[in-house]
């Protein structure tokens, strides 16, 4: 999704691991895994992605694992493979069937 | 429970050839305590053993049981069978499938196997597929097994996947 030549855009490959705060001016795409904070424009989560800890964004998808938090001012996709626990914040939801979603819900108003 | 001929299907095969069955049927974990005084139940002796994508009732000899709009209920409702709901319910629910529509209203504990909404719920809602459609509102805390919401279902309240 995230294209190498795409401006303000950052993935992060399969087996990569990160550990801190990552502001992205675009799109991440995470296939390792992420501990931390992740703040982006989108935040795609691949089905071998896994983020601990805060995810903030306009768009997220998920077909990987989120846990902690995760807030979504646009919307939010879990996919069926997507496994997200924790507190959740969005204006718009969608889960395919197959999809986990655990925790506290919270809509913006 | 009594055995009825089923009415004469739409294509030749009969009712029990159906290829379909509901993996449900046979493992009914629901417990029901009624602990109020109104209580309502509807025995449906034609149980479907098919559905369909959305819970509804698919197979010829099922009857699901419609509350239409309108109707209003207060205390304890059971089905063993299909619930269609366009009313206003307050209180506990328990059906092995209801299905809520948008006009529905839905106050209290509901308890089901199947559970589609598309209207407005609160309260605690236990069931093993949840499917919340794109104007379903539901506030309050969600025991499910699967769950499926469509963009622009609202959910508010704690959910929890139970095993």
């Amino acid at each position: 999704m995230a294209e190498a030549n795409q401006q303000g855009s950052i993935h992060i490959g399969e087996g990569v691991s990160v550990t801190g705060s990552l502001v992205v001016p675009d799109i991440i795409s995470i296939s390792g895994r992420v501990e931390g904070s992740v703040t982006a424009r989108q935040v795609i989560v691949e089905a071998t992605g896994n983020v601990q800890g805060k995810v903030q964004a306009e768009l997220v998808d998920v077909k990987g694992t989120i846990s902690e938090y995760l807030a979504a001012s646009k919307s939010l996709i879990i996919r069926s493979t997507g496994d997200v626990k924790g507190t959740v914040h969005y204006s718009e939801i969608e889960i395919e069937k197959g999809g986990q979603l655990q925790g506290d819900l919270y809509l913006n108003t | 429970m009594f055995q009825k001929k089923p009415p004469t299907p739409l294509n030749t095969q009969p009712v029990q050839d159906l290829p379909v069955k509901f993996p449900m049927a046979t493992n009914p974990t629901l417990s029901i305590k009624p602990t109020e005084t109104a209580v309502a139940t509807i025995v449906d002796p034609f149980v479907n053993e098919s559905r369909g994508e959305t819970g509804l009732a698919v197979s010829p000899s099922s009857k699901p049981s419609i509350l239409s709009h309108g109707f209003e209920f207060e205390g304890i409702l059971k089905s063993e069978g299909v619930l269609n709901i366009s009313s206003r319910i307050i209180g506990k629910v328990y059906a092995k499938s209801i299905f809520l529509d948008v006009d529905g209203e839905m106050d209290g504990e509901i308890e089901s196997e199947i559970l589609t909404v598309k209207g407005k719920i609160s309260g605690e809602i236990r069931c093993h597929d949840l499917t919340i459609g794109p104007k379903a509102v539901i506030s309050g805390n969600c025991y499910y097994r699967t769950i499926n919401i469509q963009r622009g279902g609202k959910v508010f309240g704690k959910l929890s996947k139970v095993d």
